[in-house]
């Protein structure tokens, strides 16, 4: 069937069964590492055409008071307006034993229009009847609901109602409930009637004819409706315009799949560079079997065919093993990446085109690591390799071979540190791949720590407890004497708050951002200026950016005008200085200068410090504190735990972080793998000089330790070159988590924890990948040993 | 005796050497191996090359063999210019023109005695696919170890690898077969065995040229070159009664 070359070429491969079988490994654990996350990409993608994108995101909404259907339908003619529908929302909390949660239940006009923000999967009877509530599927965990069970719920001030949970719908527009620590609800305007609220419209949403629109675009047409109701009498109060075509979190999703792209280039460089020693291994060994091809008549083109054809069908057989492993893999990461999104990963299927790049990347991956080692051995003239002049090895240089000569060792030790630069080219390879492997774990370690540090320094500056939000605004007395009224509250502060956002050349407004007052000589909050000053309490015109509002108006600076509209009243402050404020976009204001620009002297916002520290204790302050403020005849509309906000930011970063944890894996399995390949090689290189020392009375522990002192010697020379290497991965890491969470401080120097952790992991890696080479290398009998040709 | 009926069928050389130099460099210094050697060996001739270790004799049989090229002058085989062809034609000459039989055989040890003869041909292509495994075994056959054709080498005696080496070397029909001390290591009766064989397949009109210190070659050989200090030191015509 195949001719001589093939059967040759084969039978050598079934012949170093091991190395095959590491070169098939080295490149489908690659594989199954960066097809996972192509897959999960792939299917991602997919998924926002399929799901997000065919739901007809909502492009604006406005909140308007009051809204009919006759202005609806005169917005619905306004040229470049698509579809538009009305909907009401109110935030109601869930009643009865155990934590209240929060619900945003929607009422909508018209629920079955498919042109704008369509819900899907719905399940039980929709559209929702009257006194039932469809939760967002996201948030039924979260809810702790229960579908075709009673739900109690009230507004703020209201008394509780008991709903019926109807069924279940999803709305790929929103966060997952159980990220945001929200409930989504749906309900029609009659149900809102029971809730005791008005049932009347106050928000118009619409879609926009434009397929691929600029934010800025949609904004400008948003602009003209509300100058056409304001026009009509009509009050227009907040105007939200999100990026077009975006999910709220698919900025963030694509940068960090950029990054884990990257660590997938990474993992499949670092199996290059072992699949690059494996085969010049091969070559070396068959050196002088290529020099006798080569006399019978073989063309270094047919030479190089036939290796190149077996690492291409090495390759193959590595696709058959990688590709099923990485697309489960894939989806089920990309599963998780759905639930962030919100989006229905499951009944989508992979595409073929990235099975197809797999494949082509798993085949051309070896080819291409072979092609150097192959070019230069079948270039070796035919004398050369018949006489077996060595490919790569290459003598100690003399200064190299006294300085180790200088070392208190005794001589086994000697040979074993000289065996380790003996083969230049393979000792670089396989440090280059140790390093690469420590450089991402380390890296990774470096980042994780940046993020713990930083979420604790974006929290240890915030000294309440938990927030409390009322209805209607109170004097900020008032509401500190309540507060204080109430057994084990240490302290309370009252702070304003406002919309606010930057006010534009032309006459838009740029997204809304959260402005708080601050109260004089606060002790609720300690800012970590980034940059500029922190106000003083007779501060009339400053304005303190927190960094949230940097990443959708990057372009602000302290000591500029800033131009800003709080609840429709525009002003211009001075940008005094930016703080560290995490991924939320807030501002803050002295308590003077707040009422003097907004115009408002009452507050809604109480932050307390409580004696608890536990959730249960601190959930008991915030009962009594709702009983308090209920006996005054202050409504309070929300309250929310700082543990709970930390824990949200943190089931955002959890992700990020056991991907790192996983990628790092990868990459000291592959290392690992390199310098078991690396030292089995040499092993086999040596087996006559094993012979000869054994021969002349090497006891077999001698022969063991010289192994395992080459493979540590290595793995050490490894971990330190990690330690430079993981400070530009450690930057890059950062680079791409800012874009996707919130900037992180990074340092020159690698966390020593994670450094150690890896010396010592890379270490027994050593241990176990040289426990197989030094094996055989005992087992070798002195009279076969000193055969070895 | 054959020189002369050679010459007078075949006016044109199978082999011309030109005032050939092979020079290499050592560290600093530069080793002569050939110096002005001139050569001919025409079709049909068994001539060999003798000379003490280091004389250049096996230089000439690699730049013979297409295996290296001369530093200066000409080398001619088969009518092919060695010293001007590319790698890819001197894969081809040595594919098609030359077969070589090396001293320690230089099987492929993956590969059957069959499919060691085979391996040129399908190097080559220049016999039908179809057809290569029975010329191989022809070749076998004729080198009287067909019944070893199926072995792989190693369990072959070195006797038998070396005649299965000499079938290799005859795959592809060769104008110039090449012979590197063949009998060096074998013992006494393979080696005459072997000697035996070669000089039937000159007889067959073979043209082969061998570098040897076996002196039992000489009596066999219509030539003989001997080489010191990389110079041709003798020539002399054997008459074989």
């Amino acid at each position: 069937m195949f001719d001589t070359r093939w059967r040759k070429t084969l039978r050598d491969a079934w012949g170093h069964r091991a190395r095959t079988l590491l070169v098939v490994l080295a490149v489908a654990l690659g594989l199954i590492g960066a097809g996972a996350i192509l897959d999960a990409w792939a299917l991602v993608r997919v998924t926002t055409q399929a799901s997000y994108v065919a739901s007809h995101p909502v492009a604006a909404t406005l909140q308007i008071t009051p809204l009919d259907g006759a202005f609806l339908a005169r917005v619905r003619t306004v040229p470049g307006v698509a579809a538009a529908r009305l909907r009401r929302t109110v935030v109601v909390t869930t009643q009865g034993p155990g934590e209240q949660k929060t619900v945003v239940l929607h009422a909508l006009d018209d629920v079955s229009r498919p042109d704008i923000g369509r819900l899907q999967d719905a399940q039980g009877g929709w559209p929702p009847k009257d006194g039932e509530i469809m939760i967002e599927r996201s948030s039924l965990g979260y809810s702790g609901a229960t579908v075709g069970a009673a739900l109690a719920v009230a507004v703020a001030g209201k008394p509780p109602v008991t709903l019926q949970v109807g069924g279940l719908v999803r709305d790929v527009s929103v966060a997952p409930g159980w990220m945001d620590h929200l409930v989504y609800g749906f309900s029609s305007p009659a149900t809102l009637a029971r809730l005791g609220v008005s049932s009347a419209f106050d928000e118009l949403q619409i879609t926009v004819s434009d397929p691929h629109p600029t934010q800025q675009a949609v904004r400008q047409l948003a602009w003209r409706i509300k100058a056409l109701a304001e026009a009509e009498g009509r009050r227009v109060g907040h105007l939200d315009v999100p990026v077009p075509g975006q999910h709220i979190h698919a900025a963030q999703m694509s940068t960090l799949m950029l990054t884990q792209g990257g660590f997938g280039i990474l993992t499949l460089l670092v199996c290059g560079c072992l699949i690059v020693n494996l085969v010049s291994a091969m070559l070396a060994g068959q050196q002088r079997e290529l020099g006798i091809m080569k006399a019978v008549g073989a063309s270094e083109g047919q030479l190089a065919v036939q290796v190149l054809a077996l690492a291409g069908a090495l390759g193959l057989l590595a696709v058959a093993m990688a590709l099923p492993a990485a697309a489960w893999l894939g989806r089920r990461y990309g599963s998780f990446q759905g639930e962030l999104l919100n989006f229905p990963v499951d009944r989508y299927a992979i595409p073929v085109w990235a099975f197809v790049a797999q494949a082509a990347v798993g085949v051309l991956l070896p080819v291409l690591a072979a092609a150097v080692p192959v070019a230069r051995a079948c270039r070796q003239s035919v004398m050369a390799a018949l006489h077996g002049q060595d490919l790569s090895d290459a003598p100690t240089t003399v200064s190299a071979r006294r300085w180790l000569q200088g070392m208190p060792l005794a001589r086994p030790q000697l040979l074993s540190l000289h065996n380790v630069f003996r083969q230049r080219q393979r000792c670089m390879l396989t440090l280059a791949a140790l390093a690469t492997a420590g450089a991402v774990f380390v890296g990774a370690s470096n980042l994780r720590a940046a993020v713990e540090r930083s979420v604790d320094l974006l929290f240890v500056n915030q000294h309440h407890d938990l927030t409390l939000r009322l209805l209607d605004p109170q004097p900020a007395s008032r509401l500190i004497e309540t507060a204080k009224a109430v057994p084990g509250i240490t302290l309370a502060e009252a702070w304003g708050t406002a919309r606010a956002g930057v006010a534009r050349a032309d006459g838009t407004v740029g997204n809304m951002f959260s402005l708080l007052a601050v109260p004089r000589s606060s002790r609720l909050l300690t800012p970590a200026m980034q940059n500029g000053r922190w106000l003083s309490d007779d501060d009339a015109d400053a304005v303190v950016i927190g960094s949230g509002v940097l990443r959708s108006e990057p372009a602000l600076q302290v000591g500029q005008p800033l131009q800003l509209t709080i609840d429709g009243r525009q002003t211009t402050l001075r940008i005094a200085g930016i703080i560290d404020s995490g991924p939320e976009p807030v501002a803050f204001m002295s308590q003077h200068g707040f009422a003097t620009s907004s115009g408002r002297d009452l507050t809604s916002l109480l932050l307390v410090s409580t004696a608890a520290r536990d959730k249960d204790g601190q959930l008991d302050v915030i009962r009594r504190l709702r009983d308090a403020f209920d006996r005054q005849g202050m409504v309070v509309s929300s309250t929310q735990l700082l543990s709970e906000e930390r824990q949200g930011i943190e089931d955002h970063l959890q992700m990020v972080v056991s991907f790192l944890g996983g990628m790092g894996w990868v990459m000291i399995i592959v290392g690992g793998m390199g310098l078991a390949s690396t030292m089995s090689v040499a092993v086999l290189e040596r087996q006559r000089e094993i012979g000869v020392l054994r021969a002349i009375g090497a006891r077999g522990r001698t022969i063991l330790g010289m192994v395992q002192l080459e493979g540590l010697v290595m793995a050490w020379l490894g971990w330190l070159l990690s330690l430079p290497l993981s400070v530009p991965i450690s930057m890059v890491l950062a680079r791409g988590f800012a874009a996707v969470m919130f900037p992180v401080p990074t340092s020159l120097l690698p966390e020593p924890a994670g450094a150690w952790y890896w010396l010592a992991l890379v270490s027994s890696v050593s241990v176990i990948a040289c426990a197989w080479p030094a094996r055989r290398a005992l087992r070798l009998s002195v009279v076969r040993a000193l055969q070895y040709e | 005796m054959y020189r002369s009926i050679a010459q007078s069928l075949s006016p044109e050389p199978v082999i011309r050497l030109r005032g050939v130099n092979k020079t290499y460099a050592a560290g600093s210094a530069t080793c002569v191996a050939l110096a002005d050697v001139d050569l001919e060996v025409f079709a049909g001739e068994f001539v060999a090359i003798t000379g003490k270790s280091g004389s250049g004799k096996s230089t000439v049989l690699n730049l013979l063999g297409g295996l290296d090229r001369p530093t200066a002058g000409e080398v001619w085989v088969d009518g092919q210019a060695v010293q001007t062809l590319s790698e890819q034609a001197l894969a081809r000459l040595r594919g098609r023109s030359v077969g070589i039989v090396f001293q320690f055989f230089q099987l492929m040890p993956t590969l059957s005695a069959v499919e060691n003869v085979m391996l040129p041909m399908d190097l080559a292509g220049r016999w039908p696919a179809s057809e290569r495994r029975q010329r191989a075994l022809a070749l076998l056959d004729r080198l009287g170890v067909q019944a070893q054709a199926d072995k792989l080498p190693s369990a072959m005696s070195g006797g038998q690898q070396q005649r299965v080496a000499v079938a290799r070397a005859l795959a592809n029909a060769p104008a110039l077969l090449l012979a590197d001390e063949p009998t060096g290591n074998l013992d006494s009766y393979n080696a005459s065995s072997l000697l035996d064989l070669l000089g039937e397949l000159v007889a067959e009109g073979q043209t082969l040229v061998m570098v040897t210190h076996d002196p039992s070659v000489l009596r066999r050989v219509d030539r003989t070159i001997a080489l010191e200090d990389g110079r041709v030191a003798s020539r002399q015509e054997v008459c074989h009664v």
